[in-house]
């Protein structure tokens, strides 16, 4: 689950607060440029969206549950990523099973920073009794684990992906709403937004034109490293059994049938494995870099 | 802390378990269907259906309803399984022990191994150390535990055939069998941990280390030893401890997964049971016992955190 | 005899890819007891060198050269040597900033006796003996019980009295003070200076006492040197060097300092531009871009440190000046105001702060303070951190709502109240370009498209020295220090305001730069005759800029005038205190004042300087002394200097 870092500072002696800016050339281009391995990530981000999205529009992918061939078939020409324990192609059903990953996750954190944002900004602009409310519940919230309240709630409720997505989005309201509050609240006492008071700016355009627009960057880069998180769990129900029930392929359900033929076809271990490390990887590598970009930039 | 924090922490801990015995009690409530059904399971006979109502007290109002439940789950009765017949409570009770000590056998592996890789790659910013673990710690975070202990299964148990994949012996039988049964799950369990825990804490100790009071103890000729075990793990370390409730939720999801994967008999294994099997008292009750450990963890660390900082400690105080 | 000697001593500070190059070709000597003074403007490298003086080397540091300690040289050392034996050992360490320079989460006790501990072999129990001695040799009152208490449970004072114990627990024989006092409050600074001093002598210790502040270096430190852009451009023994100086450098710092004697200028010589970027080498004398004395040769090259008057004198300037020649800054007559009218445009009366913390008492910041301030005048407001000022500046903005009391405006409405931060590039919205940052007022008040107020702001830029050209497009994170306060007010004059409140405006600057800003409002007040509350805790600044001066303690004022009247004549014996710990007056600086204030908000009877005053008499401690009219413009509260039975019948003004 997510965190907010503390800012690390390279420094270790006494840096001038004030640097000779006359003609001093800007700093590390700041805003310029994602670095080689942002552009990586954001490219299999995009690849397996497309993937996902054509599905057996494309070539070597067919329908994720026919049987094709034989049990456990090691990666060949018709199957570049062989078949699993029943004979269905492992290629198409790792590509279809991030139909279901991707859409929940997306949906999941629009959830979360919808629903995290505005109690965020109202408790953390209004302050006083709403404040305290708000906190309360999102005590509630927080007071369960949240594997368990996805279990439990999916147990009672039923395993749609809307369902799916609701629950698994009010999991990440909590940290959002305490993000955008401790930022509402961190930039409303900055001294930019006290002088627009002093200087007659009306409380909407405080909101709305000074605390929406430092807040909103944050909980942008919080939004990716929770689609990761969501992407974990949803994943971890899908390998209890506990998500979208078969036959549509989930990543963690082609984890856990792995398992009975570990010894003769890895692969049908390691290809799920692998596209779900890539994906993860590549959220929290991005989320990273939004990170430390928002700190430089401040 | 003053008499009047502890009043107010204990009045915010009552809420919260108000509000959690609502939650939980409401899962039954809210579940669409007929929850006598649901309970009994698919082929229920009409009569039986009718007794589990009425013992259910489905006719009567919701807030009657949820009266009896609350008191009976304080008088240590959550219902009885409708599949083994057994008390809610005595199945818990059966469950949590192996549960307890997976969490807090991989929570101590985690840190004994963060603390020292996080100070040592916060020393030198940009080193080897550093950046092995930076990079090595965002590969860990970005590894499901269910992915990672189903690599672990299949390089320890199926290809190495070095340790079981599955079961575990109780200690009092079989010492080294369930030191060996233990070691898997709790790799899985701690690889995550360790990974987040290290990420903070360098990310802390570097902001320490910062410090205009890092630069004073280096100059009053301290050993590095002291500097980075006295001077900077303290305060770092506070920030570790705040970081409990996240990484408990996280491990107790993890041990849900966990008990699974290498079938050990705890209280998750008991709820994914529960739950196949449709058995939803023991869902419920589990819940409710599993939240509540939660809260009073976090409750523990909120005050291990302010009793650790001075600064808050005396504010409270003052 | 020499302690410490320093040849061609080089440093660079890797910063991203490139070098900046802090400190170039330094040679210095400090013989034992001697006391020698190292300052300079922000950034020319003094924290630098003061490091690399006792052999750090963090990471990312290069020194070159040679530092000899004794008979060793510091260099050739590892960091584990040089923390085994030279450091918290030979040399004690004296940090800038006493909040941050103590572990927050261990106790005092702890923190001095660790080194003791490690480098004289003694167990805890002597060690706590002997750290509670250093607590009371810094003047700590109960030391045994502060050796129990966290850094955060004492004042930045105390907190600095702990820092000086612990780099004198081991007797070292040199002391490196960065900046030991820049955080305190003036009357807590003398204190400490005092007490550096006093140590120092007593236990023939010497010290490099690193500081910006000139006046206060020359009135302690047997020698000074002067650094500029990484280098020594000024070395000579400070008695005299204010008439003696040669480079043109050191004059300007000296004449841009604002002071307490002497007359006071129309307008305070400021030395114009910024100090260059360390980067790159310059190629000629480093400070010929801002040098009015400079001529062709100065810029194509660089100077040496060369003997000018006598052998004790040094200094690396082409055409070092004669003694005593003005360098910058004509006099001129002081222009017509308006407040010589005395029309009050704001009236404060009986007003009341309070500060609400959930489940604590309130906190009272101001209470019972009656002001007014009049058109076309700049009202300074002095008194130490804590002691309400920025509350009341606030509460004049509106900002705050008062407990009790009343705010009036005589001639128009709360909006004709604007506010200065000291902080002026926090109070810039850094999203925004500068121009729409300056537009920001028009905008609020619906005027003109979006086109006509960009050219208004273009024109308030251009008339607080800006080229909006230049800057205009900027974001304001690439501003220096001078240019976002120069932006700051010129948004503020956006929204034409009748008057201006101005919180520590210049504490954050460079005292060269800090004479411009003063300057700009006083320009300001002459040009728009608006009314300026000019807060600041640097009496002689405010002294500069000021036309009445009102001095703040702990919630009250307990004194106002003219500037003249209660900087240069003081009755209340607060003011005299603080007027008297302010260095650069000639003589030894000595604390005035013993303690602390203590805590604000405290809410005892009687006068509020009681537990501090050296002239209190026993109805002190018994009522509040009311402000009581000295003559025309001076009103004092005390009861010792104006029994207010005299005053009945006074009328105020
Ligand atoms: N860790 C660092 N990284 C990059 N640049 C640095 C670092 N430390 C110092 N500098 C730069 O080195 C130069 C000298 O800095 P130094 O802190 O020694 O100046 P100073 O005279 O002590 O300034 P101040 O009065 O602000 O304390 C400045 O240009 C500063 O920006
Ligand atoms: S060398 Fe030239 S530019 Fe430099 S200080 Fe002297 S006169 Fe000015
Ligand atoms: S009233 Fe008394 S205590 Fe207050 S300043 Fe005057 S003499 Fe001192
Ligand atoms: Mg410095």
């Amino acid at each position: 689950m997510p965190v907010e870092q503390g800012t690390p500072s390279a420094a270790t002696t006494v840096t001038s607060p004030d640097p000779a800016p006359a003609g001093t050339p800007a700093r590390r281009g700041a805003g310029r440029g994602l670095g080689p391995g942002a552009l990586v990530a954001l490219g299999w981000l995009a690849g397996l969206s497309v993937l996902a999205l054509l599905g057996d529009a494309l070539p070597f992918i067919g329908d994720p549950s026919r049987m094709t061939s034989l049990p456990y078939e090691p990666p060949s020409s018709a199957h570049p990523l062989g078949t699993d324990e029943i004979g269905r192609d492992v290629l198409s059903r790792v590509v279809y099973a991030a139909r279901v990953s991707l859409p929940i996750a997306a949906g999941a954190v629009a959830v979360a920073m919808l629903v995290g944002g505005i109690i965020g900004l109202l408790t953390g602009f209004l302050r006083g009794t709403v404040d305290e409310v708000g906190q309360w519940l999102l005590d509630v919230l927080v007071s369960f684990p949240p594997l368990i309240l996805a279990m439990a709630v999916t147990a009672f409720l039923g395993r749609s992906p809307v369902i799916l997505a609701v629950i698994l989005g009010l999991l990440f309201v909590p940290p959002a709403a305490r993000l955008v509050r401790t930022h509402t609240m961190a930039t409303s006492t900055r001294e930019y937004v006290v002088a627009a008071r002093v200087l007659g700016a009306s409380r909407i355009r405080i909101v709305f034109r000074e605390i929406v627009p430092a807040v909103v960057p944050h909980l942008l880069a919080y939004a990716v490293l929770a689609a990761s998180a969501v992407i974990v769990i949803e994943g971890a129900l899908s390998f209890l059994g506990l998500s979208i029930p078969p036959p549509t392929p989930t990543w963690g359900g082609m984890i856990t049938a792995a398992r009975d033929g570990l010894a003769e076809a890895p692969h049908v271990l390691l290809v799920p494995v692998a596209v779900l490390f890539a994906t993860v990887l590549a959220l929290n590598g991005l989320a990273d870099t939004l990170r430390s970009r928002l700190v430089e930039t401040r | 802390m003053t008499l009047a924090s502890v009043m107010r922490r204990a009045a915010r801990l009552l809420l919260v378990l108000g509000a959690i015995s609502i939650v939980t009690f409401g899962l039954l409530a809210v579940m669409p269907g007929d929850p006598a059904l649901a309970l009994l399971g698919p082929g229920a006979t009409d009569a039986a259906v009718a007794e589990v109502r009425a013992s259910l007290g489905l006719d009567r109002p919701l807030i009657v309803r949820y009266g009896d439940w609350l008191l009976s789950a304080l008088g240590g009765d959550l219902g009885t399984s409708y599949q083994t017949g057994q008390p809610v409570v005595t199945s818990l009770a059966d469950r949590f022990p192996l549960s307890i000590e997976l969490v807090l056998v991989s929570q101590i592996v985690a840190l004994a191994v963060a603390v020292p890789v996080g100070l040592w790659s916060a020393r030198r910013p940009g080193g080897i150390v550093d950046r092995i673990c930076s990079v090595g710690g965002l590969g860990l975070l970005s590894l499901p535990m269910f992915a990672l202990g189903s690599l672990l299964v299949y390089v320890f148990a199926v290809t190495l055939k070095w340790l079981p994949a599955t079961g575990i012996p109780s200690f009092g039988d079989d010492p080294l069998g369930h030191v060996q049964g233990l070691i898997l799950p709790v790799l899985s369990l701690a690889g995550w941990q360790f990974a987040m825990y290290a990420q903070i804490l360098r990310g802390e100790a570097r902001t320490v280390l910062a410090e205009d009071y890092i630069e004073t103890a280096v100059l009053k000729g301290l050993p590095t030893r002291a500097i980075l075990l006295r001077h900077t793990l303290k305060p770092a370390s506070l920030s570790l401890a705040s970081l409990v409730p996240i990484t408990t939720g996280e491990l107790i999801g993890g041990a849900v997964v966990v008990e699974t994967l290498y079938a050990l008999p705890g209280v998750g294994r008991l709820m994914v049971d529960a739950i196949a099997a449709r058995d939803l008292l023991v869902l419920q009750g589990a819940v409710l016992a599993v939240a509540v450990v939660f809260v009073m963890l976090n409750l523990f660390a909120d005050v291990v955190v302010r009793w650790l900082d001075p600064r808050i400690r005396s504010h409270h105080a003052g | 005899m020499t302690l410490l000697t320093l040849t061609g001593l080089n440093v660079s500070i890797a910063d991203g890819t490139d070098r900046i190059h802090a400190v170039r070709d330094v040679g210095m000597t400090i013989a034992r007891r001697e006391i020698v003074g190292l300052v300079g403007e922000s950034g020319c490298g003094k924290s630098t060198l003061s490091r690399a003086a006792v052999g750090l080397r963090p990471a990312g540091v290069t020194v070159s050269g040679s530092v000899r300690l004794d008979d060793t040289e510091l260099l050739d050392l590892d960091h584990r040597t040089l923390a085994a034996e030279v450091w918290g050992r030979k040399v004690g360490f004296i940090p800038q900033n006493p909040m941050g320079a103590l572990n927050p989460v261990l106790r005092i006790g702890h923190q001095l006796t660790e080194h003791m501990r490690r480098h004289l072999g003694i167990g805890a129990r002597e060690a706590r003996t002997r750290a509670a001695d250093a607590l009371a040799a810094t003047g700590i009152p109960a030391p045994v019980a502060a050796l129990d208490k966290f850094p955060h449970e004492l004042s930045g004072g105390m907190r600095q009295r702990v820092a000086i114990a612990m780099a004198l627990a081991c007797d070292p024989a040199l002391l490196i003070a960065d900046e030991p006092t820049t955080a305190l409050d003036v009357t807590i600074q003398a204190q400490i200076i005092d007490l550096l001093v006093t140590l120092c002598r007593d236990r023939d210790m010497a010290m490099l006492l690193v500081s910006h502040d000139l006046p206060l270096v020359l009135q302690v430190a047997d020698r000074v040197d002067v650094m500029y852009a990484g280098r020594v451009v000024e070395r000579a023994p400070s008695t005299g060097l204010a008439e003696r100086r040669a480079m043109p450098y050191t004059a300007a710092l000296l004449d841009s300092v604002p002071t307490l004697s002497g007359p006071q200028p129309v307008r305070l010589p400021a030395i114009g531009g910024t100090p260059p970027d360390l980067r790159a080498a310059p190629r000629g004398c480093a400070f010929a871009v801002r040098c009015g004395h400079a001529d062709a040769e100065c810029a194509t090259r660089e100077p040496t440190l060369q003997p000018v008057r006598g052998d004790d004198h040094l200094t690396a300037c082409l055409r070092p000046l004669e003694a005593k020649t003005p360098v910058i800054g004509e006099d001129e007559t002081a222009p017509e105001t308006a407040a010589d009218r005395a029309v009050p445009v704001l009236r404060a009366t009986d007003l009341v702060l309070e500060y609400r913390v959930p489940g604590r008492p309130s906190f009272r910041a101001v209470d019972g303070v009656s002001l007014e301030l009049h058109e076309g005048e700049i009202l300074g407001l002095v008194g130490e951190s804590g002691c309400g000022k920025s509350t009341l500046g606030r509460a004049l903005t509106g900002l705050i709502r008062p407990a009790a009391g009343t705010i009036e405006h005589p001639a128009g409405e709360t909006a004709d109240v604007q506010l200065i931060f000291q902080d002026a590039k926090g109070s810039l919205n850094p999203r925004r370009s500068i121009l729409d940052v300056v537009a920001e007022p028009l905008l609020y008040a619906g005027r003109g498209t979006t086109r006509e107020r960009r050219e208004e702001a273009a024109s308030l830029l251009a008339s607080v020295g800006l080229d909006p050209e230049v800057l205009g497009r900027r974001a304001p994170r690439r501003l220096s220090g001078g240019q976002a306060q120069r932006v700051a007010i010129a948004r503020a004059l956006a929204a034409k305001p009748r008057v201006l409140v101005c919180d520590e405006p210049v504490s954050a600057l460079d005292v060269s730069v800090q004479a411009q800003i003063i300057n700009l409002l006083m320009d300001v007040r002459t040009a728009t005759s608006v009314s300026i509350l000019f807060i600041a805790h640097d009496l002689a600044a405010v002294r500069a800029a000021s036309d009445r001066v009102a001095v703040m303690y702990l919630g009250v004022v307990c004194e106002i005038g003219s500037a003249e009247e209660v900087l240069g004549a003081p009755r209340h014996p607060y003011t005299k205190a603080l007027v008297a710990s302010v260095p650069g007056q000639g003589g030894r600086l000595r604390a005035s004042l013993s303690g602390e204030p203590p805590a604000p908000g405290d809410p005892s009877s009687g006068c509020r300087f009681q537990t501090r005053c050296p002239e209190a008499v026993p109805e002190c401690a018994i009522t509040r002394p009311p402000l009581v009219d000295l003559g025309p413009t001076q009103a004092v509260a005390c009861h010792v200097v104006a029994p207010s039975r005299q005053a009945t019948g006074v009328s105020p003004s």
